[in-house]
C-alpha cells in the first residue's frame, strides 16, 4: 500500500477580537476524498477563555495596531493523515463563539486555512468572518434575540462553491502554530520545494 | 505526463478606494492542459469589513490538479474585483492576472489590477452612476488606469514523471 503521510503537530495559540471576550473555539480538519485521518482527533472544542484585563499592543497582522486584548487558548492540535493524492489538501476549519453582553452564545467569526505543504514551523494568522443578516432591520432582530447569522454547515467556510452569493463581515483574526512532518512524499514524485 | 498541483488560497485585497470586494476568478491554461480534479474558476464572498478597513477577507479556496504534456499555456490566474454597495450594485472596480508559479513550494503574490478609463464623459457616468467601463473581452488592454492589489497564497506542488 503506497501512500505519503502528512503530519500537523501544533497548538491554536490565540485570538484577536478588539471588540469581544469570552470567545471559545471549535475546530476540524476538512480534506478531500483520497486523504484519511490515521492518528489525532479530527475535530475539537477548546475551553472558554477570557482576555486579560491588562491591555497590550497587538502585533498580529490584521490589528489596526491599537489596544486589542488577546484571548489565549493554547490548545494542541496533534493529527496525522495519509493519502495518494495531493489534491483536497486538509485545511484547518474554525469557528469561534462568544458570549455576548446578556450571556447568549453568538458566533463570532469562522474560518479556514491550508495547512502548509512544507515541513517545518509556521506560525499562520487565520482571519475570521461571520455572515451578514439580510437587512438592517434583521440585523437588530437578531441582536436583541441574540441569534446572529449563522451557516448551516460550518464547513461552508473552507469550500469554494456557492459562496458567490454570500455576504460576510470580517472581523478578528486567530494565530495557529504547526509543525508540518511529512513522509514519503518525495517517492509520490511529488516536490513540495524549491530545494534538494 | 507531467502534473502541476495548484493549491491555495485567495486571501483578500488591499488598496481599493472601498472594501466591500468580490472577486471572480479563472485559471487560463494553453490547449495541453487538462484539469483533472478541482474546479478552474469561480466567484468569492463579498466582504464587508468590520473593524479594520484596509483589509478584505476572502479565504477563498483553490484547489486544482492539471496534467500536461507541454510548458506551453503555462496556466495563469485571471481576476475581476468587483464592489458591492449597500443596495447590492456591482461596480467594477478591476481586473489583474498572475501566472502560477514554475516552482514548487509555497508562494505568497501579490496581484496588481486595474481599471479601464475610458474617456472623459465615461469618467463623470461613472462617479454619478457607478458603472465604469468594462472590458468586452478580458484578453484586450485599452487605456488602463488606477492600480491596486490582491493578495493570494499559492501553494503549488509538481510531479514529474
Amino acid at each position: 500500500m503506497s501512500f505519503f503521510s502528512v503530519s500537523a503537530i501544533g497548538q491554536i495559540e490565540s485570538a484577536l477580537y478588539p471588540n469581544f471576550d469570552h470567545l471559545y473555539c471549535k475546530y476540524n480538519f476538512k480534506y478531500g476524498p483520497d486523504w484519511v485521518i490515521v492518528n489525532g482527533l479530527e475535530d475539537g472544542l477548546t475551553q472558554m477563555s477570557r482576555t486579560s484585563t491588562s491591555a497590550t499592543f497587538s502585533q498580529a497582522m490584521y490589528s489596526s495596531g491599537t489596544f486589542s486584548r488577546t484571548c489565549v487558548w493554547n490548545f494542541p492540535i496533534d493529527v496525522s493523515f495519509k493519502s495518494t493524492n495531493a489534491f483536497g489538501w486538509p485545511q484547518l476549519v474554525v469557528c469561534v463563539y462568544g458570549l455576548d453582553e446578556l450571556g447568549r452564545d453568538v458566533v463570532r467569526g469562522y474560518g479556514a486555512v491550508r495547512l502548509p505543504m512544507t515541513p517545518g514551523r509556521h506560525v499562520l494568522y487565520i482571519p475570521t468572518v461571520v455572515p451578514l443578516a439580510t437587512s438592517p432591520f434583521h440585523e437588530l432582530l437578531s441582536w436583541i434575540t441574540g441569534r446572529l447569522p449563522e451557516y448551516l454547515d460550518h464547513n461552508f467556510i473552507a469550500q469554494a462553491k456557492g459562496r458567490e452569493v454570500t455576504r460576510v463581515k470580517s472581523q478578528g483574526a486567530l494565530k495557529v502554530v504547526v509543525d508540518i512532518a511529512t513522509k514519503d512524499i518525495e517517492k509520490f514524485g511529488l516536490q513540495v520545494s524549491s530545494k534538494k | 505526463m507531467a502534473e502541476v498541483f495548484c493549491i491555495g488560497t485567495i486571501l483578500g485585497a488591499s488598496g481599493f478606494p472601498k472594501p466591500e470586494l468580490c472577486a471572480k476568478f479563472a485559471f487560463v491554461a494553453g490547449d495541453g492542459w487538462d484539469i483533472i480534479e478541482g474546479e478552474d474558476s469561480g466567484q468569492t464572498q463579498v466582504d464587508v469589513p468590520g473593524e479594520d478597513d484596509r483589509y478584505t477577507v476572502w479565504s477563498h479556496p483553490v484547489d486544482v490538479h492539471y496534467t500536461t504534456k507541454t510548458i506551453a499555456g503555462w496556466p495563469k490566474l485571471i481576476f475581476q474585483v468587483y464592489h458591492q454597495d449597500m443596495f447590492g450594485r456591482n461596480e467594477l472596480y478591476g481586473y489583474g492576472f498572475v501566472h502560477v508559479p514554475t516552482t514548487p513550494g509555497t508562494h505568497h503574490l501579490d496581484v496588481v489590477t486595474w481599471r479601464p478609463a475610458g474617456s472623459f464623459t465615461d469618467q463623470v457616468w461613472a462617479y454619478f452612476l457607478g458603472a465604469t467601463p468594462q472590458l468586452k473581452s478580458l484578453d484586450l488592454i485599452h487605456n488602463p488606469s488606477d492600480r491596486f492589489r490582491l493578495q493570494t497564497v499559492a501553494m503549488g506542488k509538481y510531479i514529474y514523471n
